[in-house]
C-alpha cells in the first residue's frame, strides 16, 4: 500500500484520522504508533523486523548511555560506536555488499557470491534517524528515552517511514507525543497540502516519467538535444516527485497537528552548488553536516592539518584545506546513500568538485564583478547564476539517472556530438512517448510550480491567503485543484504506476 | 472542531462528491462497452465474458453461420473479474441474454491478498466513479477520435490467423490437487452468479484449451465452485480430441492463445454442445437479424472464408 | 576581549551585524564553512577547545551566545 493509492487516501487515513479523533489524549501517540506498525507490516511484510531490531537497539543504548557517569567517557564512547557500527553496519550490508562483491569481482579473479537483499522500506531513512538520536544522546544534547513505544513511534511515524524527512528527536518527539486534538485548520491545510504534493506527483512528474524512462533506458539511440532534454526533463521529475510527495507526508502529518521539518525550500532559486545543497533535501544536508561534517572537521588530526595549512598556505586556502577531508567524506557518503553503484559516487564527487571550487573562486568572483562592473546583486549576474545553476544540476541529475558511469559518460558526450537543433521542430519530441497534449499539462504545471515557489521564495504562505478569501472564491480553487490531480494525473489505463522515486534510496 | 467547522468540511466533500458525479458521465466514453452497443437493444440471446482467452476462442458469427445463435464475445485483455462484473452489468442494462459463458482463466488472476486489496478497492472506486476510471478522456478534447479499429462483423472475437506453435506435448495430467479460485475472484464470481439469477440468465463456465495458462489443479478449483454452485463447467482441454485441437495449427503464441483456426474448431465444438442442450433459438430467417446475414458476407471474406467443422476425425 | 570576538567574527563575515543579530546559525547567516573558521579562529585566539558536542545553534547564534560559551570553556 503506497501512499499515491486510493486505498491508503480514501481508506487508511480516514480510518485513522477518525480513530485519533476518538482517541483520548494519552492514547493518541499510542494510535500512531499502531497505526505506523500496520502500515509498514503492509508494506514491507516480515521485513519489519528490521525496524523493531533498530528500534530496540536504540533503545537499549541510549538507557545505557544514560547510566554512563559523567567520567565514563571511553565507556560512552564505546556505546555510541557500537550502535553506529551496527546500524551503518547493516544498512552497509544489505544496500552495498551486492555492489562491493561485484565490484571486487570484475577487478579481481574472483567469483565471489554475490547476495541479493531485499531492503525494507525506509532503511535509509530510518538508519540515520537511530544514529542521529544516538549520537545526540551522546553529547547530551538530548536524555536516551525511557520509553520504547515512543521511540518506536519517532522511528516508524508512518508518514514519514519512506522517503523522510530525516527528523531529529529533539524536534519531533515533541510533536508526536503532544497529542494535539485535531483542528480544523490543521486539517484544511494539511489536506491542502497534501493535494499539491499528488498534484506535482501525478500531474507532471508521473507523466515526465514516460518521456524520461524511454531516453534513459534506450540511451544509446539518443543524442544531443533530446538527450539534454531527457536530462532536464528528469530534474523536472526529481523535483516534482520528491517535494511533491514530501508535501504529502508533511500535509498529512499536519492533519494529526505534527510538524516535521522542511526538506525543500526552492531549489532552483539557488545561486551556488553550496546553497543548492542546502535548499534540497534539507534533512539530508543537515544530518550529514552535524553528523559527519563537523565532527570530523574537529577532530585533533584535521584541526592540527588546519592549522599547519593556515601558517603555510594563508588563510584563505588554509581553511579550505582544513575542509577538505571531512567535506570528502560527506559527499562520498551523500553520493553512495543514494545508491549502490559507481555512477553515484561520480555524483557525489561531482558536487565535492564543485563546492570545493566554488568556495576557492569567490575571492575571484569578487573580482570579476567588480572588474565588469556588474554588482553581484543586479540582474545580470542573477541571470548568470541561475543558468549556471541549471546547467550543473542538469548535468549533476544526468548522470545520476543514467544507467551506469558509463551510460552517463556516453549521453554526455553525445549531447555535444550529436547536437540535433532539427529535433525541436521535427516531430521527434511527439514520438517519445508524450503528445503535444502532455507537453502542454506538463508546461502548464510547471509553470503553476514555478508560480507557487516565487510566492514561496517571498515569505508567502499561500494557504494563509487561500483562508483569508471568501468562501466561493476558496471553494472554487480547492475543488479546481482536486479535479486537476483526478483529470490530469498520470494514472490508470495506458499509464504504469511511478514508484516514489526517493522510496528507492 | 466546532460544529459550524463539520458543516463547512461536509458541505464542501459533498460539493466535491456533486462535481464527480456530473462530470463521471461526460468522461466516461459513449463506446465504453466497444462495438456491443452497436448491437440493437435486447437481441443478443448469449454473451461470452471473460479476458484474452475468451476473445480468442469463440465466434459468434460462426454460430450464427451454422446453428442460427446470436451474442456476443465480450472478452477484455487481462481483464479482472471485478471489472469483468462490472462491464456484464452495465451491459445487461441494454440487453437480455438468456445465457452468459464465463471463461475461467479470470478465476485464477490473483496476485496476492495485499496486491488484490490495492487494485480491488482502486477499480471498486473507479467502477463507481466514472471521472476517475475515464479520467484521460480530456485528451480526446484537442484529439479527433481514433477509429476503434476492430471490425464489427467480428462480434467481439479477436481475429488472428497467424500461427506459432505449442511443442511442448501433452499436458493434461490428472491429479487430485487443487488451486482454489481466491476468496477475492469467488466474491466477484458470487456476485456475478446472483447477477445472472436475479435476471433469470443461465451461467455456464468454460475453459479455453490452453497449455499455458490452464493446470489441472486449476481445473479441480474451477469443478469446486461449480459443484457448488449447481453450474456447469465445459472444460475444453479434457475434451482436446472431440475439438480436435491441433498444436501446431492452432495457436498463434505457442500455446497461450488459440489463433482463428482453433477458435474454429472450439466454436464449431461449442455450437454442437449448445445445439443438444437446446438452450438458445435458431433466430435464422428473423426479420430482426437481416443485418447479421449481411455481416456474414463481410465476416467470410475479411476471414478467408473456410469454416471448420468439429472433430477433424468425425463427429 | 568582547571586542576580539567581534573583530575574529568581522573577519570572517562582514556581512552581519554582530552585535544585534541573534539568529546567524538559525537563518543561515554563518554558513557551515563560516562556522568551521570561526571555531579554528576562536580556539587560536581563546586558547580552548570546542568540540562537537559544543557545535549547536544555541551557542552560536549571537556573539553573546558565543561568548558565554568560551566563558564556560575556559574554566
Amino acid at each position: 500500500m503506497q501512499y499515491v493509492s486510493l486505498l491508503y487516501l480514501l481508506a487508511f487515513l480516514p480510518l485513522v484520522l477518525l480513530a485519533y479523533g476518538l482517541s483520548p489524549q494519552r492514547h493518541r501517540w499510542k494510535l500512531l504508533l499502531a497505526a505506523s506498525y500496520i502500515f509498514y507490516g503492509l508494506l514491507s511484510k516480515t521485513l519489519i523486523i528490521y525496524l523493531l531490531f533498530s528500534t530496540i537497539s536504540i533503545h537499549e543504548l541510549g538507557l545505557w548511555l544514560n547510566a554512563c557517569q559523567d567520567g565514563e567517557k571511553e565507556r560512552k564512547r564505546r556505546i555510541l560506536w557500537y550502535g553506529v557500527f551496527v546500524h551503518i553496519g547493516l544498512l552497509a550490508v544489505l544496500k552495498y555488499s551486492a555492489f562491493f562483491l561485484e565490484s571486487l569481482n570484475a577487478v579481481l579473479p574472483l567469483a565471489l557470491p554475490v547476495p541479493s537483499f531485499v531492503l525494507p522500506a525506509g532503511i535509509s531513512f530510518f538508519t540515520l534517524q537511530a544514529v542521529s538520536y544516538l549520537s545526540d544522546v551522546y553529547h547530551g544534547r538530548i536524555r536516551g528515552d525511557e520509553s520504547l513505544g515512543r521511540l518506536a513511534l519517532y522511528l516508524a511515524f508512518f508518514p514519514a517511514i519512506v522517503e523522510g524527512p530525516i527528523c531529529r528527536y529533539a524536534e519531533t518527539a515533541e510533536e508526536l507525543y503532544a497529542g494535539r486534538p485535531l483542528t480544523y485548520k490543521n486539517i484544511t491545510f494539511g489536506a491542502q497540502r497534501m493535494v499539491w504534493g499528488l498534484f506535482k506527483k501525478l500531474v507532471v512528474a508521473d507523466r515526465l516519467n514516460i518521456f524520461v524512462q524511454k531516453i534513459f533506458t534506450h540511451w544509446g539511440q539518443y543524442s544531443g538535444l533530446v538527450v539534454l532534454l531527457g536530462a532536464a526533463a528528469y530534474t523536472l521529475q526529481l523535483y516534482a516527485d520528491f517535494s511533491g510527495c514530501i508535501d504529502l507526508t508533511i500535509g498529512t502529518a499536519e492533519l494529526f497537528g505534527v510538524r516535521l521539518p522542511e526538506n525543500f525550500r526552492q531549489p532552483f532559486f539557488s545561486r551556488t552548488a553550496s546553497e543548492f545543497w542546502r535548499r534540497w533535501h534539507i534533512t539530508l544536508g543537515t544530518w550529514f553536516k552535524d553528523y559527519i561534517f563537523y565532527p570530523l572537521s574537529l577532530t585533533r588530526p584535521v584541526k592540527a592539518l588546519g592549522r599547519k595549512a593556515r601558517k603555510t598556505l594563508g588563510r584563505r586556502l588554509g581553511q579550505t584545506v582544513q575542509v577538505l577531508p571531512p567535506l570528502l567524506a560527506v559527499w562520498v557518503c551523500n553520493g553512495l546513500w543514494h545508491g549502490a553503484g559507481w555512477n553515484y559516487l561520480f555524483f557525489g564527487l561531482y558536487y565535492f568538485v564543485l563546492i570545493v571550487f566554488g568556495n576557492l573562486l569567490e575571492p575571484a568572483a569578487d573580482r570579476a564583478s567588480h572588474l565588469l562592473g556588474l554588482s553581484r546583486e543586479g540582474g545580470i549576474w542573477r541571470v548568470f547564476q541561475t543558468v549556471k545553476m541549471a546547467a550543473i544540476v542538469v548535468t549533476g541529475e544526468l548522470f545520476f539517472r543514467a544507467e551506469g558511469l558509463a551510460a552517463g559518460f556516453a549521453m554526455f558526450g553525445s549531447i555535444f556530438s550529436g547536437w540535433n537543433r532539427a529535433v525541436l521542430t521535427d516531430g521527434t519530441l511527439l514520438r517519445l512517448g508524450l503528445d503535444a497534449c502532455d507537453f502542454g499539462v506538463i508546461a502548464a504545471g510547471t509553470l503553476v510550480m514555478l508560480a507557487v515557489d516565487l510566492l514561496h521564495e517571498r515569505g508567502v504562505c499561500l494557504r494563509e491567503k487561500l483562508a483569508q478569501t471568501n468562501l466561493p472564491l476558496r471553494w472554487t480553487i480547492c475543488l479546481a485543484a482536486v479535479l486537476a490531480v483526478v483529470i490530469f494525473g498520470a494514472y490508470g489505463a495506458g499509464y504504469a504506476p511511478v514508484d516514489p522515486l526517493y522510496a528507492g534510496f | 472542531m466546532k460544529k459550524k467547522q463539520w458543516i463547512r468540511a461536509a458541505a464542501f466533500l459533498a460539493l466535491l462528491a456533486a462535481a464527480f458525479a456530473l462530470l463521471s458521465p461526460v468522461f466516461t466514453p459513449k463506446d465504453e462497452l466497444g462495438n456491443i452497443q452497436e448491437e440493437p437493444a435486447n437481441s443478443l440471446d448469449y454473451l461470452a465474458i471473460g479476458d484474452s482467452e475468451c476473445y480468442t476462442s469463440i465466434s459468434p458469427m460462426q454460430l450464427w453461420g451454422d446453428y442460427g445463435y446470436v451474442g456476443y464475445n465480450c472478452g477484455l485483455a487481462s481483464q479482472r473479474i471485478q471489472d469483468a462484473y462490472y462491464r456484464l452489468k452495465k451491459t445487461l442494462e441494454c440487453q437480455t441474454p438468456r445465457l452468459v459463458l464465463l471463461e475461467t482463466n479470470m478465476l485464477f488472476r490473483n496476485k496476492g491478498v495485499r496486491q488484490e486489496t490495492v487494485t480491488g478497492f482502486d477499480h471498486a472506486f473507479g467502477n463507481l466513479v466514472g471521472l476517475y476510471q475515464y479520467h484521460n478522456t480530456w485528451k480526446s478534447l484537442f484529439r479527433q477520435n481514433r477509429a476503434s479499429g476492430k471490425a464489427e462483423w467480428l462480434k467481439g472475437l479477436r481475429y488472428r490467423p497467424d500461427c506459432r506453435p505449442y511443442t511442448g506435448g501433452p499436458y493434461v495430467e490428472k491429479t487430485e490437487k487443487v488451486q482454489p479460485v481466491a476468496a477475492a475472484q469467488r466474491f466477484w464470481l458470487d456476485r456475478i452468479l446472483a447477477l445472472c439469477r436475479k435476471k433469470h440468465i443461465r451461467l455456464v463456465l468454460y475453459t479455453v484449451p490452453s497449455p499455458l495458462c490452464w493446470s489441472y489443479a486449476k481445473h479441480n478449483g474451477a469443478e469446486a465452485y461449480a459443484k457448488s454452485h449447481g453450474l456447469t463447467l465445459l472444460d475444453l482441454n479434457l475434451q482436446l480430441d472431440k475439438v480436435g485441437i491441433d498444436w501446431s495449427k492452432d495457436t498463434w503464441d505457442r500455446g497461450n492463445h488459440l489463433n482463428f483456426s482453433g477458435a474454429q474448431k472450439l466454436t464449431a465444438y461449442l455450437g454442437q454442445w449448445l445445439r443438444e442442450k437446446g438452450w438458445l433459438p435458431d433466430r435464422r430467417g428473423e426479420q430482426a437479424y437481416a443485418a447479421w446475414d449481411r455481416e456474414m458476407a463481410l465476416y467470410l471474406t475479411g476471414t478467408g472464408g473456410t469454416m471448420q467443422k468439429a472433430g477433424g476425425k468425425g463427429h | 576581549m568582547m571586542e576580539k570576538l567581534l573583530k575574529i567574527l568581522e573577519d570572517i563575515n562582514p556581512d552581519n551585524d554582530y552585535e544585534t543579530e541573534e539568529h546567524l546559525i538559525d537563518d543561515g547567516l554563518l554558513d557551515s564553512f563560516a562556522i568551521l573558521e570561526l571555531v579554528s579562529s576562536l580556539e587560536d585566539a581563546f586558547g580552548v577547545e570546542i568540540t562537537p558536542t559544543e557545535l549547536v545553534p544555541q551557542n552560536f547564534n549571537s556573539a553573546k551566545a558565543m561568548w558565554a560559551m568560551l566563558g564556560r570553556l575556559q574554566k
